[in-house]
Protein backbone atom coordinates (compact mmCIF):
# COMPACT_ATOMS: atom_id res chain seq x y z
CA UNK A 1 0.00 0.00 0.00
CA UNK A 2 1.28 3.29 -1.14
CA UNK A 3 0.47 5.80 2.08
CA UNK A 4 1.82 9.10 1.25
CA UNK A 5 -0.18 10.90 4.65
CA UNK A 6 -1.82 9.91 7.26
CA UNK A 7 -4.95 12.31 8.78
CA UNK A 8 -5.13 11.26 12.11
CA UNK A 9 -8.43 12.16 13.83
CA UNK A 10 -9.23 11.92 17.49
CA UNK A 11 -9.23 13.82 20.98
CA UNK A 12 -6.57 14.44 23.98
CA UNK A 13 -5.02 10.74 23.35
CA UNK A 14 -4.55 11.68 19.91
CA UNK A 15 -3.16 15.16 20.32
CA UNK A 16 -1.14 13.78 22.92
CA UNK A 17 -2.31 15.30 25.78
CA UNK A 18 -0.54 15.51 29.13
CA UNK A 19 2.66 14.39 27.25
CA UNK A 20 5.95 16.08 27.76
CA UNK A 21 6.07 18.08 24.59
CA UNK A 22 2.28 18.95 24.27
CA UNK A 23 1.15 20.00 27.60
CA UNK A 24 -0.45 23.08 26.83
CA UNK A 25 -2.32 23.18 23.74
CA UNK A 26 -2.49 26.14 21.00
CA UNK A 27 -4.59 28.93 21.87
CA UNK A 28 -5.69 28.78 18.24
CA UNK A 29 -6.48 25.14 18.26
CA UNK A 30 -9.67 25.01 16.76
CA UNK A 31 -9.03 27.84 14.21
CA UNK A 32 -5.67 25.62 12.96
CA UNK A 33 -8.16 22.43 13.06
CA UNK A 34 -10.74 24.07 11.40
CA UNK A 35 -8.18 25.26 8.55
CA UNK A 36 -6.91 22.25 7.64
CA UNK A 37 -3.78 23.45 9.50
CA UNK A 38 -3.04 21.97 12.56
CA UNK A 39 0.09 22.71 14.75
CA UNK A 40 3.16 20.39 15.02
CA UNK A 41 1.97 17.87 17.93
CA UNK A 42 3.66 15.78 20.44
CA UNK A 43 6.40 13.30 18.68
CA UNK A 44 4.99 11.04 21.27
CA UNK A 45 1.72 10.48 20.27
CA UNK A 46 0.44 7.27 18.64
CA UNK A 47 0.18 9.63 15.02
CA UNK A 48 3.81 10.55 15.17
CA UNK A 49 4.27 6.92 15.96
CA UNK A 50 2.62 5.40 13.33
CA UNK A 51 3.78 7.93 11.49
CA UNK A 52 7.55 6.54 11.88
CA UNK A 53 6.21 2.79 11.19
CA UNK A 54 4.64 3.76 8.10
CA UNK A 55 7.40 6.02 6.71
CA UNK A 56 4.86 8.71 5.90
CA UNK A 57 3.95 11.82 6.45
CA UNK A 58 1.27 12.84 9.79
CA UNK A 59 -1.37 15.54 10.24
CA UNK A 60 -2.89 15.25 13.49
CA UNK A 61 -6.07 16.84 14.24
CA UNK A 62 -6.22 15.46 17.78
CA UNK A 63 -8.44 17.67 20.05
CA UNK A 64 -8.83 17.12 23.78
CA UNK A 65 -12.01 16.66 25.79
CA UNK A 66 -13.66 16.29 22.24
CA UNK A 67 -16.31 14.11 21.23
CA UNK A 68 -17.12 12.22 18.55
CA UNK A 69 -19.91 14.03 16.66
CA UNK A 70 -16.88 16.59 16.58
CA UNK A 71 -14.40 14.61 14.86
CA UNK A 72 -16.67 13.54 12.74
CA UNK A 73 -17.27 17.26 12.07
CA UNK A 74 -13.41 17.97 11.39
CA UNK A 75 -13.01 14.94 9.54
CA UNK A 76 -15.63 16.12 6.60
CA UNK A 77 -14.08 19.66 6.95
CA UNK A 78 -10.57 18.31 5.73
CA UNK A 79 -9.07 18.57 2.21
CA UNK A 80 -7.63 14.63 1.10
CA UNK A 81 -5.25 14.20 -1.04
CA UNK A 82 -4.30 11.04 -3.41
CA UNK A 83 -2.77 7.98 -0.86
CA UNK A 84 -3.88 9.70 2.57
CA UNK A 85 -5.14 7.81 4.92
CA UNK A 86 -7.64 8.50 7.44
CA UNK A 87 -6.99 6.71 11.29
CA UNK A 88 -9.09 7.27 13.38
CA UNK A 89 -9.54 7.24 17.34
CA UNK A 90 -13.08 7.80 18.10
CA UNK A 91 -13.30 8.53 21.59
CA UNK A 92 -15.98 8.03 24.91
CA UNK A 93 -19.48 8.01 24.07
CA UNK A 94 -20.54 10.10 26.85
CA UNK A 95 -19.79 13.17 26.15
CA UNK A 96 -20.95 15.53 23.05
CA UNK A 97 -20.43 19.45 21.11
CA UNK A 98 -22.29 22.01 20.38
CA UNK A 99 -20.94 24.00 17.53
CA UNK A 100 -21.09 27.82 18.18
CA UNK A 101 -19.67 29.26 14.65
CA UNK A 102 -17.57 27.76 11.98
CA UNK A 103 -14.32 27.29 14.05
CA UNK A 104 -16.06 27.29 17.35
CA UNK A 105 -17.65 24.95 19.73
CA UNK A 106 -18.08 23.90 23.02
CA UNK A 107 -17.68 20.40 24.08
CA UNK A 108 -19.18 18.44 27.11
CA UNK A 109 -17.69 15.80 28.77
CA UNK A 110 -17.77 14.53 32.79
CA UNK A 111 -14.50 16.35 32.84
CA UNK A 112 -15.91 19.49 31.70
CA UNK A 113 -17.87 19.69 35.05
CA UNK A 114 -15.16 20.79 36.97
CA UNK A 115 -14.07 23.05 34.52
CA UNK A 116 -15.15 27.28 34.92
CA UNK A 117 -17.48 26.56 31.54
CA UNK A 118 -19.32 23.58 33.95
CA UNK A 119 -22.69 24.89 33.74
CA UNK A 120 -24.00 23.84 30.23
CA UNK A 121 -22.20 20.62 31.27
CA UNK A 122 -24.51 19.94 34.11
CA UNK A 123 -27.30 20.90 32.61
CA UNK A 124 -26.42 18.50 29.46
CA UNK A 125 -26.49 15.43 32.27
CA UNK A 126 -28.88 16.73 34.37
CA UNK A 127 -31.43 16.65 32.09
CA UNK A 128 -31.07 15.74 28.36
CA UNK A 129 -28.17 12.71 28.79
CA UNK A 130 -29.45 9.29 27.75
CA UNK A 131 -27.09 6.23 27.31
CA UNK A 132 -29.63 5.90 24.29
CA UNK A 133 -29.25 9.17 22.57
CA UNK A 134 -25.62 9.20 22.99
CA UNK A 135 -24.90 5.57 21.87
CA UNK A 136 -27.53 6.89 18.80
CA UNK A 137 -25.29 9.99 17.92
CA UNK A 138 -21.81 8.55 18.57
CA UNK A 139 -22.61 5.64 16.13
CA UNK A 140 -24.11 7.95 13.64
CA UNK A 141 -21.07 10.54 13.60
CA UNK A 142 -18.63 7.19 12.92
CA UNK A 143 -21.05 5.93 10.01
CA UNK A 144 -21.46 9.40 8.61
CA UNK A 145 -17.68 9.92 8.43
CA UNK A 146 -17.15 6.39 6.51
CA UNK A 147 -19.51 7.22 4.45
CA UNK A 148 -18.07 10.66 3.75
CA UNK A 149 -14.38 8.94 3.15
CA UNK A 150 -15.55 6.40 1.28
CA UNK A 151 -16.82 8.35 -1.32
CA UNK A 152 -13.68 10.64 -1.66
CA UNK A 153 -11.73 7.34 -1.84
CA UNK A 154 -9.64 7.89 1.32
CA UNK A 155 -8.65 4.48 2.97
CA UNK A 156 -9.95 4.69 6.54
CA UNK A 157 -9.53 2.96 9.45
CA UNK A 158 -11.35 3.09 12.70
CA UNK A 159 -10.02 2.31 16.66
CA UNK A 160 -12.14 3.67 19.33
CA UNK A 161 -11.35 3.97 23.58
CA UNK A 162 -13.98 4.17 25.43
CA UNK A 163 -14.69 3.73 29.24
CA UNK A 164 -17.09 1.20 28.76
CA UNK A 165 -15.59 -1.78 26.29
CA UNK A 166 -17.11 -1.80 23.28
CA UNK A 167 -18.94 -4.91 23.59
CA UNK A 168 -21.09 -3.41 25.91
CA UNK A 169 -22.09 -0.99 23.69
CA UNK A 170 -25.60 -1.62 21.74
CA UNK A 171 -24.82 -1.59 17.46
CA UNK A 172 -27.37 -0.47 15.96
CA UNK A 173 -28.42 -2.55 12.70
CA UNK A 174 -27.28 0.20 10.46
CA UNK A 175 -23.56 0.53 11.46
CA UNK A 176 -21.29 -0.84 8.68
CA UNK A 177 -17.85 0.33 10.52
CA UNK A 178 -15.98 -2.09 11.46
CA UNK A 179 -14.52 -0.55 14.51
CA UNK A 180 -11.14 -1.99 17.10
CA UNK A 181 -11.34 -1.44 20.73
CA UNK A 182 -7.85 -0.13 22.19
CA UNK A 183 -8.00 -1.34 25.10
CA UNK A 184 -6.61 1.10 27.71
CA UNK A 185 -9.02 1.20 30.63
CA UNK A 186 -10.37 -2.56 31.20
CA UNK A 187 -7.38 -4.29 33.11
CA UNK A 188 -9.65 -7.30 33.44
CA UNK A 189 -10.08 -8.01 29.87
CA UNK A 190 -7.69 -9.34 27.00
CA UNK A 191 -5.45 -7.13 24.63
CA UNK A 192 -5.42 -4.85 27.93
CA UNK A 193 -2.08 -2.23 26.18
CA UNK A 194 -1.79 0.35 29.24
CA UNK A 195 1.74 0.32 30.41
CA UNK A 196 2.57 3.85 31.59
CA UNK A 197 0.85 6.65 32.49
CA UNK A 198 2.09 10.46 30.78
CA UNK A 199 3.19 13.68 33.05
CA UNK A 200 -0.15 14.16 34.10
CA UNK A 201 -1.30 11.06 35.46
CA UNK A 202 -3.65 10.54 33.29
CA UNK A 203 -3.70 10.33 29.70
CA UNK A 204 -1.32 7.42 28.23
CA UNK A 205 2.15 7.40 28.34
CA UNK A 206 4.32 7.35 25.24
CA UNK A 207 4.82 3.21 26.09
CA UNK A 208 1.33 3.31 25.62
CA UNK A 209 0.86 5.62 22.90
CA UNK A 210 3.49 3.21 21.16
CA UNK A 211 1.24 0.25 21.48
CA UNK A 212 -1.61 2.01 20.45
CA UNK A 213 0.19 3.37 16.79
CA UNK A 214 1.50 -0.52 17.09
CA UNK A 215 -1.64 -1.69 17.39
CA UNK A 216 -2.93 0.25 14.57
CA UNK A 217 -0.03 -0.62 12.45
CA UNK A 218 -0.60 -4.02 12.37
CA UNK A 219 -4.51 -3.85 11.55
CA UNK A 220 -3.49 -1.43 8.37
CA UNK A 221 -0.51 -3.88 7.46
CA UNK A 222 -3.12 -6.68 7.61
CA UNK A 223 -5.83 -4.75 5.04
CA UNK B 1 -45.88 -3.11 -6.46
CA UNK B 2 -43.23 -1.01 -6.04
CA UNK B 3 -43.24 1.48 -3.11
CA UNK B 4 -43.02 5.09 -2.33
CA UNK B 5 -41.67 5.60 1.21
CA UNK B 6 -41.76 9.05 2.66
CA UNK B 7 -40.14 10.59 5.58
CA UNK B 8 -40.93 13.80 7.62
CA UNK B 9 -42.84 15.96 9.97
CA UNK B 10 -46.41 17.06 9.99
CA UNK B 11 -46.16 18.24 6.73
CA UNK B 12 -45.52 15.05 5.36
CA UNK B 13 -48.40 13.18 7.69
CA UNK B 14 -50.62 15.55 7.06
CA UNK B 15 -51.91 16.91 10.27
CA UNK B 16 -54.88 19.24 9.80
CA UNK B 17 -55.90 17.27 7.13
CA UNK B 18 -59.95 16.23 7.65
CA UNK B 19 -58.75 12.78 8.89
CA UNK B 20 -55.91 13.95 10.74
CA UNK B 21 -57.16 16.83 12.78
CA UNK B 22 -55.19 17.52 16.36
CA UNK B 23 -52.67 15.48 17.24
CA UNK B 24 -49.69 17.45 18.24
CA UNK B 25 -51.88 19.65 21.09
CA UNK B 26 -54.11 16.84 22.53
CA UNK B 27 -52.13 14.85 24.89
CA UNK B 28 -54.18 11.13 25.25
CA UNK B 29 -56.16 11.63 22.69
CA UNK B 30 -55.74 8.32 19.58
CA UNK B 31 -53.37 9.81 16.98
CA UNK B 32 -55.01 8.48 13.68
CA UNK B 33 -52.95 7.39 10.97
CA UNK B 34 -50.73 9.56 8.39
CA UNK B 35 -53.46 11.45 6.37
CA UNK B 36 -54.66 9.46 2.82
CA UNK B 37 -54.84 12.74 1.78
CA UNK B 38 -51.24 14.23 2.40
CA UNK B 39 -48.64 14.51 -0.51
CA UNK B 40 -47.05 11.15 0.17
CA UNK B 41 -50.17 8.97 -1.00
CA UNK B 42 -50.87 11.80 -3.50
CA UNK B 43 -47.83 11.65 -5.24
CA UNK B 44 -48.09 7.41 -5.43
CA UNK B 45 -50.79 7.84 -6.43
CA UNK B 46 -49.78 9.67 -9.93
CA UNK B 47 -46.42 7.58 -9.58
CA UNK B 48 -48.65 4.06 -9.17
CA UNK B 49 -46.73 3.45 -6.35
CA UNK B 50 -47.49 1.79 -2.74
CA UNK B 51 -47.25 4.30 -0.18
CA UNK B 52 -45.64 3.98 3.07
CA UNK B 53 -45.57 7.32 4.97
CA UNK B 54 -43.13 7.47 8.01
CA UNK B 55 -43.65 10.91 8.64
CA UNK B 56 -43.55 11.61 12.91
CA UNK B 57 -45.40 14.94 13.56
CA UNK B 58 -43.27 17.10 15.47
CA UNK B 59 -40.45 15.64 14.80
CA UNK B 60 -36.93 17.17 13.78
CA UNK B 61 -34.33 16.66 11.24
CA UNK B 62 -32.47 14.27 14.09
CA UNK B 63 -35.80 11.95 14.05
CA UNK B 64 -36.49 12.16 10.33
CA UNK B 65 -32.87 10.69 10.21
CA UNK B 66 -33.50 8.02 12.93
CA UNK B 67 -36.36 6.99 11.02
CA UNK B 68 -34.77 6.34 7.86
CA UNK B 69 -31.61 4.75 9.34
CA UNK B 70 -34.14 2.65 11.02
CA UNK B 71 -36.69 1.47 8.26
CA UNK B 72 -37.08 -1.39 6.56
CA UNK B 73 -36.42 -0.36 3.08
CA UNK B 74 -36.17 -2.71 -0.30
CA UNK B 75 -33.70 -1.75 -3.13
CA UNK B 76 -36.59 -0.65 -5.42
CA UNK B 77 -37.85 1.69 -3.30
CA UNK B 78 -38.15 5.37 -4.22
CA UNK B 79 -37.82 7.52 -1.00
CA UNK B 80 -39.05 11.03 -0.95
CA UNK B 81 -38.17 13.20 2.41
CA UNK B 82 -39.21 16.55 2.99
CA UNK B 83 -37.04 18.01 5.80
CA UNK B 84 -38.34 20.22 8.63
CA UNK B 85 -37.31 23.44 10.22
CA UNK B 86 -33.84 22.92 11.66
CA UNK B 87 -34.42 24.68 14.81
CA UNK B 88 -35.93 21.50 16.45
CA UNK B 89 -34.43 18.50 17.51
CA UNK B 90 -34.92 15.69 19.90
CA UNK B 91 -33.20 13.52 22.44
CA UNK B 92 -33.94 9.54 21.90
CA UNK B 93 -34.83 8.31 25.80
CA UNK B 94 -35.47 4.63 24.82
CA UNK B 95 -35.52 2.14 22.07
CA UNK B 96 -39.14 1.66 22.38
CA UNK B 97 -40.41 4.78 23.00
CA UNK B 98 -41.45 8.13 21.16
CA UNK B 99 -37.91 10.26 21.83
CA UNK B 100 -38.43 13.50 23.42
CA UNK B 101 -39.13 16.07 21.05
CA UNK B 102 -38.15 19.84 20.76
CA UNK B 103 -39.22 23.11 19.23
CA UNK B 104 -38.92 26.54 20.30
CA UNK B 105 -42.92 26.72 20.31
CA UNK B 106 -43.11 23.49 23.43
CA UNK B 107 -41.32 26.19 25.55
CA UNK B 108 -44.37 28.22 25.52
CA UNK B 109 -47.56 28.14 28.27
CA UNK B 110 -50.58 26.85 26.93
CA UNK B 111 -53.46 24.43 26.39
CA UNK B 112 -52.34 21.27 25.26
CA UNK B 113 -48.72 21.51 26.25
CA UNK B 114 -47.49 19.61 29.30
CA UNK B 115 -45.40 21.38 31.84
CA UNK B 116 -42.84 18.39 31.77
CA UNK B 117 -42.52 19.02 27.95
CA UNK B 118 -42.24 23.09 28.35
CA UNK B 119 -39.85 22.82 30.99
CA UNK B 120 -37.23 20.37 29.08
CA UNK B 121 -37.60 22.42 25.98
CA UNK B 122 -36.88 25.88 28.39
CA UNK B 123 -34.22 24.29 29.52
CA UNK B 124 -32.22 23.38 26.27
CA UNK B 125 -33.62 26.54 24.64
CA UNK B 126 -32.25 28.63 27.31
CA UNK B 127 -28.89 26.52 27.48
CA UNK B 128 -27.92 24.64 24.73
CA UNK B 129 -29.49 25.92 21.69
CA UNK B 130 -27.70 28.09 18.98
CA UNK B 131 -28.81 28.60 15.25
CA UNK B 132 -25.26 27.57 13.75
CA UNK B 133 -25.14 24.16 15.81
CA UNK B 134 -29.14 23.86 14.40
CA UNK B 135 -28.11 24.35 11.12
CA UNK B 136 -24.80 22.01 11.15
CA UNK B 137 -26.89 18.92 12.84
CA UNK B 138 -29.34 19.76 10.02
CA UNK B 139 -27.00 19.59 7.08
CA UNK B 140 -25.25 16.22 8.88
CA UNK B 141 -28.60 14.72 8.95
CA UNK B 142 -29.37 15.27 5.61
CA UNK B 143 -26.37 14.10 3.94
CA UNK B 144 -26.12 11.16 6.18
CA UNK B 145 -28.99 10.07 5.20
CA UNK B 146 -28.60 10.65 1.75
CA UNK B 147 -24.80 8.82 1.71
CA UNK B 148 -26.70 5.94 3.47
CA UNK B 149 -29.62 5.37 1.08
CA UNK B 150 -27.59 5.86 -1.89
CA UNK B 151 -25.06 2.92 -0.91
CA UNK B 152 -28.37 1.15 0.37
CA UNK B 153 -29.17 1.48 -3.31
CA UNK B 154 -32.68 3.26 -3.35
CA UNK B 155 -33.80 6.27 -5.51
CA UNK B 156 -33.55 9.29 -3.19
CA UNK B 157 -34.98 12.95 -3.82
CA UNK B 158 -34.65 15.30 -0.74
CA UNK B 159 -37.16 18.67 -0.01
CA UNK B 160 -37.44 21.11 1.91
CA UNK B 161 -40.05 23.63 2.31
CA UNK B 162 -41.09 27.60 2.45
CA UNK B 163 -44.54 29.43 2.65
CA UNK B 164 -43.49 33.39 1.59
CA UNK B 165 -46.26 34.94 3.59
CA UNK B 166 -45.79 33.67 7.29
CA UNK B 167 -42.13 32.86 7.35
CA UNK B 168 -42.94 29.17 7.50
CA UNK B 169 -39.51 27.70 6.08
CA UNK B 170 -37.37 24.60 6.22
CA UNK B 171 -35.02 25.73 3.04
CA UNK B 172 -31.40 25.41 3.85
CA UNK B 173 -29.58 28.73 4.17
CA UNK B 174 -26.23 27.64 2.11
CA UNK B 175 -24.21 24.57 1.09
CA UNK B 176 -21.14 23.30 3.27
CA UNK B 177 -18.26 22.25 0.38
CA UNK B 178 -18.86 18.75 1.87
CA UNK B 179 -22.56 18.06 1.45
CA UNK B 180 -23.58 15.93 -1.29
CA UNK B 181 -27.10 15.31 -1.13
CA UNK B 182 -29.24 17.31 -4.12
CA UNK B 183 -32.16 18.94 -2.17
CA UNK B 184 -34.60 21.07 -3.79
CA UNK B 185 -37.27 23.46 -1.96
CA UNK B 186 -40.85 23.14 -2.69
CA UNK B 187 -43.36 26.00 -1.89
CA UNK B 188 -46.39 26.11 -0.02
CA UNK B 189 -49.38 27.63 -0.95
CA UNK B 190 -51.03 29.45 1.39
CA UNK B 191 -54.02 27.29 1.84
CA UNK B 192 -54.85 25.74 5.65
CA UNK B 193 -56.02 22.55 7.21
CA UNK B 194 -58.52 22.58 9.94
CA UNK B 195 -55.58 23.82 12.61
CA UNK B 196 -55.45 27.47 10.69
CA UNK B 197 -51.46 26.03 10.44
CA UNK B 198 -50.32 23.15 8.21
CA UNK B 199 -51.09 22.45 4.88
CA UNK B 200 -54.62 22.23 3.47
CA UNK B 201 -55.82 19.85 0.60
CA UNK B 202 -54.83 22.47 -2.18
CA UNK B 203 -51.41 22.74 -0.88
CA UNK B 204 -50.78 19.30 -0.25
CA UNK B 205 -51.80 18.37 -3.83
CA UNK B 206 -49.99 20.82 -4.98
CA UNK B 207 -46.88 19.84 -2.92
CA UNK B 208 -47.60 16.40 -4.69
CA UNK B 209 -47.57 17.64 -7.93
CA UNK B 210 -44.40 19.96 -7.72
CA UNK B 211 -42.91 16.46 -6.36
CA UNK B 212 -44.12 14.56 -9.16
CA UNK B 213 -42.41 16.94 -11.99
CA UNK B 214 -38.98 16.20 -10.66
CA UNK B 215 -39.64 12.05 -9.43
CA UNK B 216 -41.60 11.09 -12.50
Amino acid sequence: MNIERIMAFGCSITYGEGLIDAQEKSPDLKKLIHEGMPPKSSKYAWPAALGVTLDCDVKNFGYPGTSNKNICNIVIQQKYKKNDIAVILWTDFSRTTFNTEKNKWFDIGPHSLATRKKTKSSVFYKHLYYDFNQNIENYSAINFAKLYLDSKGVKNYHFIWTTIPLEHMEVPQWNSVDIQYINIRDSENPNYIHLDYACDDMHPGPQTQNLIAYTMYNTILND
Amino acid sequence: MNRLIAFGCSHTYGEGLPDCIGTLNKPGVPIPPPSKFSWPYLLADKLSLECINYAVCGASNKEIQHCILNADLNKNDTVVVLWTHHNRTCFLHSKKKSPYQFMPSYTEKRKGNPPARRNLNKIFYTHLFNEYNAQNETYVAIDHSYRYLINYGVKVYNFTFSRDKKMISSELDFVPNWFLSPIKNLKLLDDYGADNMHPGLKAHDNLASQVYEIVK
